[in-house]
């Protein structure tokens, strides 16, 4: 046996071989860790988000990228551990890549002299592929990266619990409603019915708000208050058109039958408001037929005071049915609110003529700085079938169809020179007509 | 733990005088048979392993020439057996013969052609079972038994046998029992054409070439004592153990029988001899990758569905090697490609 050699070149390779086996032991260890590092990185960009949503502060999600770091790299450490090779058995690999014929693991057991160690540095089979490793950690950190800087608002309360507005026709009934009640002229029981079928219509579910059948139901209401609402508007310009002529005609002594028969219209019309989905008051229609005079005929007083109760109703009447507020609101308000607050408040706040000298206000159709919050919603996909409106030429829809051939539809060809032969049906037409895929498909259906 | 026995390993001197002495037996051998260096140096291989070799071609490649000449080059005694089917036993093995001897008859052994140190068993596919077993019994014991009585055969006992891949019909395929005998199993191929250039202008048909003398009897006994000695480090013998486990368990490889514990000497064997042939006092886990083929190519037995597939033993070999890293250390396999072997 050879003394074991313990000279510059025994340890020059024994060094080698040892920074070969951290080289190997570090990878080993890398291997585990990044795709668990990958992981964490994107958990915690997800974090990041959750985290400027909630406003909450960055501390949180430093420590929580830092913990799951150590956790993760004694964990991959733990699973790495047991795959460790000792410098002993890097020897054998630097041997194997070396082409030494194992001389290395010969000389540490005595048997032949080591190798003489070259100074300059030798390739020790350590090649990793760096891509493979750097790219899940970039990766992650991208995530990260992006996750920090893309834009994240609070989350709106309304869009948070999914809220869905009311069909228009709810609001503009009820601002009908609000009207006729402020004015006091419609029995309250009535009143109270209209509003019944309104509140069951809202107390469903408002996810079936815009069913069919509630769209339908809410549009007949509104189309029955907004019937009722014209006669009690006609109604009571009748009334009010009798009593004022009542008043003139009590003036002229002369036109005593005239005014009985004036009164007489004026009860008709006490009548027609009586009755009906809006009915006036009681006590208002009995003034309108003489209140409690025993000859049914109003007093210059009674008059006076019913002229003033009509016009206040025929008033409050116009305006209710003239109030389109509850949806021409909200519309304004969605414009304004997809124009950046402008143009709606405009709208109604365009009291000022505007132009040079016109006042403060700003002029028509002039858009505010850009809102800067993304608007939550649901995205709708919209689909048009009407293909009334589509010009000539228009592509409509393209569809996969094959050539309909009429094998029959041609005999060729026919002979030349002494040769006859019978051309097969519709071969011509195929060969000379279509191109090569559709001459393919054909020649495989006939042969 | 592993025990091995201690041996000394060859000195600096005695592998520079084996190179020598193997190094004159090499050029002689590659005078008799043209641009067959590979060929050689596995005959050569077998030899200093103490193992016998079966050479499988086709006729008229130079395998009876190669043994002739290497007979002669080691001065050996040398005998050759043509292999038929009406071959019996004792045609090899001797028989014993009735003579009169002092007044008696006695049954005297005669000696059959087994009893010689370079036996050439020529087409041995083309004998009967029963005298294949007789010749592999020989191999194996190194002794032939006649009539109870033991014959040893002489030291050293080499067994080169031949077999045709072809014309199959009338023949006794070896089983692979007694392939397992044979150390190696090397295919000779044919030449180039430069090399039957060479042939064609310096041999004549019937006229054997001049071979001389390269080693003597002591020689040889001298090297193979050393090839023995030539130091198997335990990374060695390691990477041998998983090759010859890797034929049983690799499934995918295909193989339905893999290699016996016999392979895995015979791996250590000719890998020792193959480092001594390179003066190198160790053997190697490439002495071991050069001599896999030969040695493990006709004791592992492929399943059906590899033989369906056309892979040959060669082949799946091939696949063993390339899966079976030299250490038997793990690599990481997601991230790093440290291209070590």
């Amino acid at each position: 046996m050879f003394h074991q050699d313990v000279s510059a070149d025994a340890q020059a390779w024994r060094d080698r071989a040892a920074v070969l086996a951290a080289k190997l032991n570090f990878h080993h260890w890398l291997a585990r860790v990044v795709p668990k590092l990958f992981f964490l990185l994107a958990a915690s960009a997800l974090a990041e988000l959750l985290r400027r949503e909630m406003s909450a502060p960055s501390r949180f999600v430093a420590a929580f990228v830092l913990l799951g770091a150590a956790v993760i790299c004694g964990w991959a450490w733990l699973e790495a551990r047991r795959h460790f090779c000792t410098p002993r058995q890097a020897l054998v690999r630097l041997e194997t890549v070396l082409r030494l014929h194992n001389r290395l693991s010969c000389a540490e057991d005595g048997v032949v002299p080591w190798p003489r160690a070259a100074q300059e540095h030798i390739t020790d089979g350590y090649n990793p592929n760096w891509k493979q490793i750097l790219v899940p950690v970039l990766a992650g950190i991208a995530f990260l990266y992006a996750a920090h800087l893309i834009p994240v608002y609070g989350i709106k309360a309304g869009a948070a619990s999914g809220a869905i507005s009311e069909p228009p026709d709810f609001a503009q009934v009820q601002n009908w409603l609000n009207a006729l009640k402020a004015a006091d002229l419609i029995e309250p029981d009535k009143l109270q019915d209209m509003q019944s079928a309104l509140d069951k219509l809202r107390q469903k579910s408002p996810q079936d708000w815009y069913t069919q059948s509630s769209l339908e139901a809410g549009d007949s209401l509104k189309e029955l208050m907004e019937q009722s609402m014209n006669s009690l508007e006609q109604g009571l310009d009748q009334a009010d058109q009798s009593v004022q002529a009542m008043q003139a005609g009590q003036q002229d002594p002369a036109g005593a039958g005239s005014l009985q028969a004036m009164q007489e219209k004026l009860s008709d019309a006490a009548d027609n408001l009586a009755s009906g989905n809006l009915p006036l008051k009681r006590e208002l229609v009995d003034s309108m037929k003489g209140g409690g005079s025993s000859d049914k005929t109003l007093s210059a007083s009674q008059m006076a005071d019913l002229e003033k109760r009509l016009a206040q109703g025929k008033l409050a009447a116009q305006t209710a049915s003239k109030m389109n507020g509850g949806f021409g609101q909200e519309m304004d308000d969605a414009i304004g609110s997809a124009m950046g607050h402008g143009l709606a408040q405009r709208r109604s706040e365009r009291g000022a003529p505007g132009g040079l000298g016109g006042g403060t206000s700003s002029a028509p159709l002039v858009l505010e700085e850009r809102n800067k919050e993304t608007p939550q919603g649901a995205l709708t996909g919209v689909n048009n079938d009407d293909m009334t409106r589509t010009s000539l030429g228009e592509t409509i829809k393209i569809t996969a169809s094959t050539p309909k051939v009429d094998p029959n539809a041609l005999e060729a060809p026919g002979s030349a020179g002494a040769a006859h032969v019978n051309g097969t049906g519709g071969e011509a037409v195929w060969r000379s007509t279509y191109d090569p895929q559709e001459a393919d498909v054909l020649s495989r259906f006939f042969h | 733990m592993t025990t091995r026995t201690e041996t000394l390993p060859p000195t600096e001197q005695e592998i520079a005088a084996a190179a020598a002495t193997t190094g004159r037996l090499r050029d002689a051998l590659n005078n008799v048979l043209f641009g067959q260096e590979t060929l050689v140096e596995m005959v050569m291989i077998g030899l200093l392993s103490r193992g016998h070799i079966l050479l499988e071609g086709l006729p008229g490649l130079g395998k009876t020439a190669l043994v002739k000449g290497l007979s002669r080059a080691l001065q050996l005694q040398f005998k050759r057996v043509q292999f038929t089917p009406d071959l019996l036993p004792g045609d090899i093995t001797g028989n014993p013969v009735l003579q009169e001897k002092e007044g008696g008859r006695v049954f005297v052994f005669q000696p059959g052609p087994l009893f010689a140190n370079l036996v050439l068993a020529d087409e041995i596919n083309r004998a009967s079972p029963k005298t294949q077993s007789a010749l592999l019994e020989a191999m194996q014991e190194r002794q032939v038994t006649v009539m109870g009585e033991v014959h040893a055969l002489p030291d050293p006992f080499f067994v080169l046998a031949t077999q045709n891949p072809i014309e199959l019909e009338g023949t006794y395929p070896l089983p692979e029992a007694q392939l397992d005998r044979f150390l190696l199993k090397i295919d000779v191929t044919r030449c180039n054409v430069g090399t039957l250039e060479k042939i064609v202008l310096n041999r004549q048909i019937g006229v054997e070439p001049e071979i001389p003398a390269v080693l003597s009897h002591d020689d040889l006994t001298r090297v193979l004592d050393l090839a023995q000695r030539v130091y198997l480090p335990p990374v060695v013998a390691n990477y041998i153990a998983r090759l010859v486990e890797g034929t049983h368990s690799i499934a995918e490889l295909g193989i339905r029988y893999g290699a016996s514990p016999r392979a895995a000497l015979a791996l250590a064997a000719a890998a020792r001899a193959r480092a001594l042939l390179a003066s190198r006092p160790n053997a190697s886990t490439e002495d071991v990758r050069a001599v896999a083929p030969a040695i493990l190519q006709h004791r592992i037995v492929l399943d059906y569905n590899a033989r369906l597939e056309g892979a040959s033993t060669a082949t799946i070999i091939e696949k063993l090697l390339a899966q079976i890293p030299a250490h038997d250390l793990e690599r990481p396999k997601t991230l790093l490609d440290a291209k070590i072997q």
